[in-house]
């Protein structure tokens, strides 16, 4: 029971890694119909540009964050403009296969030697971990850093939140994800609204990426935004891919049930991601939250 | 001339759809184009907004050729096109459908302005202002994008097919609401099947076949209905 109850916190802070991913790539599915392979290096580069600035001087850790934000940003930017935009008229396929290629060249081009190496490397103790006992009896404990990730992931959810449903840019992005030849006669200017998607996409796997290193704090390669993508895309999928809250759910339920899972034998986390995929899939196959798919030509 | 066409020809995929059609609006009028279902009316339409690139020809907006520009230029420039089959978000709210439209308005200042202006004219969408839009039945989709054609606030409005699949009280509805709008006036293109209907309000008529204009004229001729009548048994 203690064990139990330990390991849902556990799963909670393993979600709100995902979480933060999984928005990526549900909004980007949501405004371009383009799954973007590459999301998981934008992650990966966010850890990497965390580790870089919390190394390089002692840069205090809001500092961090929104650097590793900023850049992460401009990443996701950069690689509509440069990789997808130019195939946006052209079969989907082309793209899809195009964000595979970018994520091959992003992983091998970080691995080279002169820019970040693939060797293993510890993250700096940006925020000394402290524990709070929440209930003695039971030996149930939180750290600090889970409350600052809580408290990060509330505060970048609820932001986000507003800005799709009150602000205009919010509005246009509902506008392009559901119709854009008719946003364009409004004079809505599509190819921003869609540039600025991958900005809040990049943004948020920048903030995950922070997260990440300052919370597991070890730095394998940079190959690391692999796994953590496709469960996170996975959990989009899960969540109903194009739905925003969808994918909150899907990272929460798929980062406890990995925890679970992983507590019982080690090997079985992989696993639990294609189990719960499946079984969604088959219950109902939009997703948990997912809105009936229009098409729309 | 407000809004001037030149020999437009436009193809799709190497399909001719108009073949090389001129046509012009003055200030203040409303110009009906009129013909059967695959004529070439939308073609036209999108054309004028963008929406295709046409093969050859000029469109002209206040003597400015809008041939190049993106859509959302074009609608920045003045042209408040109001697409078949309504393009409404049913993912929206009614008041942020009209809302959007306040991208392509470059006097903010109006805008506050043209909402009341919108809900005086349909007070149906200020009842439902807070309403999915995906809730609203067709008359009231149809209102609405009128609705958001009048916040763009442009200096014509292209409307296509406003009467598509409505009832025939609301088709007068509607007619009555452009016709009013154009006292007011809003200079506008208006595109329709609906022959008679169209020609009845418009100053001016084309006729468009195949992609070709095969008739033009003004609606105070007296054999109208005999030019119409012989447009559509040809
Ligand atoms: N997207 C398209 N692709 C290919 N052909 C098209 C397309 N849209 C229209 N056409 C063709 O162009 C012609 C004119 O169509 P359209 O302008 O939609 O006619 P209307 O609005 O008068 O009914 C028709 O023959 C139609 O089949
Ligand atoms: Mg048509």
């Amino acid at each position: 029971m203690d064990y139990l109850l330990q390991q849902l916190l556990n799963g909670i802070q393993l979600g709100t890694v995902y979480a933060l991913i999984a928005l990526g790539y549900t909004m980007v599915y949501g405004i371009i119909r383009l799954i973007n392979f590459a999301h998981a290096d934008i992650f990966m580069i966010g850890v990497y540009t965390s580790f870089f600035t919390a190394t390089w001087k002692k840069i205090p850790f809001p500092v961090v964050i929104i650097i590793s934000m900023a850049v992460c940003a401009a990443l996701g930017v950069l690689m509509e403009l440069l990789a997808y935009r130019p195939l946006r008229h052209k079969p989907r396929l082309s793209a899809l296969i195009t964000a595979l290629g970018v994520s091959l060249f992003l992983e091998n081009f970080a691995a080279l030697p002169f820019i970040f190496g693939p060797e293993y490397r510890n993250f700096p103790e940006l925020i000394r971990m402290k524990r709070y006992v929440l209930w003695e009896a039971h030996d149930l404990a939180v750290s600090n850093i889970f409350l600052l990730n809580l408290g990060i992931v509330a505060v970048l959810l609820l932001g986000l939140f507003y800005l799709i449903h009150k602000t205009m840019i919010g509005k246009q992005m509902r506008a392009v994800s559901y119709d854009k030849v008719t946003a364009s006669l409004l004079g809505i200017h599509v190819d921003r609204v869609v540039s600025f998607t991958f900005l809040l996409g990049g943004a948020l796997a920048g903030a995950s990426g922070m997260l990440y290193g300052l919370t597991y704090r070890s730095i394998q390669s940079p190959y690391l935004g692999i796994w953590p993508g496709w469960k996170a895309f996975i959990a989009a999928v899960i969540g109903g891919i194009g739905s925003i809250p969808g994918a909150v759910l899907g990272s929460y339920l798929m980062g406890i049930s990995e925890v679970y899972a992983n507590s019982i034998d080690s090997t079985l986390g992989f696993g639990m991601a294609f189990v719960i995929l499946i079984i969604v899939l088959i219950v109902r196959p939009r997703g948990l939250l997912g809105e009936k798919i229009q098409e729309k030509i | 001339m407000i809004l001037e066409i030149q020999d437009l020809c436009v193809s799709y995929g190497g399909i001719r759809a108009l073949h090389g059609i001129s046509l012009g609006i003055e200030e203040g009028e409303i110009v009906s184009v009129i013909g059967a279902n695959g004529a070439g009316k939308s073609t036209t339409l999108r054309a004028i907004s963008g929406l295709i690139r046409p093969e050859s020809g000029d469109i002209r907006l206040d003597g400015q050729s809008l041939i190049g520009l993106p859509p959302h230029a074009i609608a920045r420039l003045g042209v408040s096109h109001v697409p078949e089959g309504r393009g409404i978000f049913y993912n929206l709210s009614v008041m942020e459908n009209l809302e959007l439209a306040t991208t392509a308005q470059t006097r903010k200042r109006k805008v506050r302005h043209l909402f009341e202006h919108v809900f005086e004219l349909f007070p149906r969408l200020a009842e439902r202002r807070k309403q999915l839009a995906g809730t609203l039945s067709g008359g009231e989709q149809q209102m609405l994008a009128i609705g958001r054609g009048l916040i763009m606030g442009g200096k014509i409005m292209l409307l296509d097919e406003p009467s598509m699949g409505l009832a025939p009280n609301l088709v007068t509805m509607i007619f009555e609401t452009i016709l009013r709008l154009n006292r007011e006036g809003m200079t506008i293109l208006l595109v329709e099947q609906n022959a008679y209907k169209a020609a009845s309000i418009a100053h001016r008529v084309y006729a468009l076949k195949t992609g070709e204009i095969i008739f033009s004229g003004s609606t105070e001729q007296e054999d109208l209905d005999e030019i119409l009548h012989n447009v559509y048994l040809q």
